[in-house]
């Protein structure tokens, strides 16, 4: 859901002073978002809601903090992945994740299923199986340039990291990646 | 190279295409609405400012204390150690006590010989040489 800026503004400014609804229309605004980021970086459709829930939350709680001189969608980002990171950093979440299928892979390239029949589960295995063997930052970075299709500079903006390190995490990401479909 | 890039675009592609869903969108938004509910809201920045103005200006403070009194107890130092040291560090020259022992030294027959050589004299400063003659 598309929210215009001058609206966002007004929403921002009702919620300081506590105006629920207001913050409502925001959530209902961003929710979609941060759920498919969610989605894609933790393949799992239970934590992703309670990624979207947790950043929320922390928008609520931190949303004086919030300085206009960025994108309210990069900041909501920010938020989102640095959970994101914490859930992937885990070694509860690592261990839950276990063994990935490829062969799920191949079906989705030789288009034997159409997208709009594909199950959540079916998704996440795939992502799951191309991205698991990159590190929790490599897989945040890769996610927010090659899914989400966000410029460097606003990765920056997120992730806190520099272009430099970014842009390197994307080539490793990338030779892994390769690698892997290289193998099948 | 060019079946690795195919291979790569389209899986990507599909990826981006797919967007997932969570399966009680309405229900997700109340869950939280009802979360940020019982959070109590923190009004911080206010009194933040204020803390972190009055802390910095109380740092400086002290740190201007300490300052001043680190030098004050230099001069005490040097004062119960060497006149010598004590009339250099406070400008005076030494020409003026030049031989003489600690414990001989008089404090104003040196002053006098210093606002000799300086030239700098006074009505207050002949009582005080008249005082130390007699």
């Amino acid at each position: 859901m598309q929210i215009h800026p001058q609206t966002l503004q007004n929403c921002i400014e009702q919620s300081l002073k506590n105006d629920e609804k207001a913050f409502r229309t925001i959530v209902e605004s961003y929710q979609d978002m941060v759920y498919t980021l969610a989605f894609r970086l933790v393949c799992h459709q239970e934590e992703a809601k309670d990624v979207v829930q947790e950043t929320f939350i922390r928008v609520w709680i931190h949303l004086h903090r919030y300085r206009h001189d960025m994108k309210f969608s990069t900041w909501v980002y920010a938020i989102a992945t640095n959970i994101c990171l914490d859930k992937l950093k885990s070694k509860k979440y690592r261990f839950d994740l276990g063994k990935a299928d490829f062969t799920m892979i191949d079906q989705l390239i030789s288009e034997e299923k159409a997208d709009d029949k594909l199950l959540s589960s079916e998704m996440a295995e795939i992502i799951q199986a191309l991205t698991n063997e990159l590190s929790p930052k490599q897989k945040v970075v890769f996610a927010l340039r090659f899914f989400e299709d966000l410029e460097v500079e606003e990765i920056v903006k997120i992730t806190g990291m520099s272009a430099a390190k970014i842009k390197s995490n994307l080539f490793l990401a990338r030779k892994y990646i390769r690698e892997k479909l290289e193998r099948q | 190279m060019e079946a690795y890039e195919h291979k790569f675009s389209s899986v990507i592609s599909k990826i981006k295409q797919y967007q997932p869903e969570p399966e009680d969108a309405a229900g997700l938004t109340d869950d939280i609405m009802q979360k940020v509910r019982n959070l109590p809201r923190t009004q911080a920045p206010k009194t933040l400012v204020w803390f972190r103005v009055i802390s910095g200006a109380a740092a400086i403070f002290l740190v201007g204390l300490f300052l001043f009194q680190s030098e004050g107890s230099e001069v005490k130092t040097t004062n119960s150690g060497s006149a010598l040291l004590h009339f250099r560090k406070s400008g005076i020259d030494s020409a003026c006590f030049q031989g003489t022992k600690l414990d001989e030294s008089n404090l104003l027959k040196t002053y006098a010989c210093y606002l000799k050589k300086n030239t700098i004299e006074n009505n207050r400063f002949k009582n005080i040489k008249q005082t130390s003659e007699n």
